[in-house]
């Protein structure tokens, strides 16, 4: 049998959203608030892409958490579904 | 997340990777490459992090299968002619099996996103170096610049790739490039570079 990865024994999770975090000073903001989560293992945002994708890996949040976290802030986030 | 389904992320590579030689870079957005690989979105961003990272992950896939069907067989201790008559014979069997690679590496290379980090060197590089060297440490080619070597030694090949590969080629006829008209422009370029 194969050896587990760490990312399968705490189930590691990506979660994509749509936003409307353009620039990367706001990037700056928000990044204060997901740095320091330790529920977010790896987190980062395309700033290359229309939709400004937030993807964040995670093992313990749902995408409603992270949906709240974001529009806490004063963003737009909305799943993009898989 | 549901678990990595292989053959997925090479649906998502093979249609970006045609995206980019018809369109450019800025032809591919993750939008329309959803759409062409017939996936949504958020699957792309499952296999990778950003537009940025599935660019370099692309030009590394593509240049990892370079490097492994033009070493077959190969060694940097090969006699310069034997050696180099391998060399033509596996790049241009690898650019009839993977037409698109061609454009994509000449695309890719003369942009920016070359000096990027995550690009990485493969072993393709090394190999060549030390069978350019060894050959003239042996005194089986004659001494040249690297450039001036790789311009006599390969452009050649390259040049009648292209005519095989486009639907005409100089006189205005399809040009199929046969072993034998390989042949005849690889003895011509062993004559220029054989000491």
């Amino acid at each position: 049998m194969k050896n587990k990865t760490l990312m399968e024994e705490v189930k590691i999770e990506v979660l994509v959203f749509k936003t409307d975090i353009v620039g990367k000073a706001d990037a700056e903001i928000l990044g204060q608030i997901l740095d320091v989560d330790r529920r977010i293992k790896n987190w980062n945002i395309d700033h290359d892409d229309i939709d400004n994708v937030l993807r964040i890996e995670s093992g313990e949040m749902s995408p409603a958490d992270v949906e709240q976290l974001v529009k806490d802030l004063g963003y737009m986030c909305e799943e993009l579904p898989e | 997340m549901r678990p990595r389904d292989e053959s997925k992320e090479a649906a998502i590579r093979d249609k970006a990777i045609e995206m980019i030689v018809k369109e450019g870079f800025d032809g591919l957005s993750m939008q329309k490459l959803a759409k062409a690989a017939n996936v949504s979105p958020g699957t792309i961003y499952l296999y990778f992090k950003s537009r940025e990272d599935l660019l370099n992950q692309l030009y590394n896939g593509i240049d990892a299968v370079f490097s492994e069907e033009t070493l077959k067989d190969f060694s940097p201790d090969m006699h310069f002619e034997e050696g180099l008559w391998l060399q033509w014979k596996n790049r241009f069997a690898y650019h009839t099996k993977y037409p698109h690679h061609i454009h994509f590496m000449e695309q890719f290379r003369n942009s920016p996103l070359i000096n990027h980090k995550d690009i990485k060197e493969n072993n393709f590089k090394q190999a060549m170096g030390t069978f350019f060297r060894n050959a003239v440490k042996r005194n089986e080619m004659i001494e040249l610049p690297v450039e001036v070597f790789w311009a006599i030694a390969y452009g050649p090949l390259y040049t009648l790739i292209k005519f095989h590969s486009g639907k005409k080629s100089l006189m205005g006829t399809k040009f199929i490039l046969t072993e034998q008209r390989m042949r005849q422009a690889f003895d011509a370029v062993m004559k220029a570079l054989k000491k």
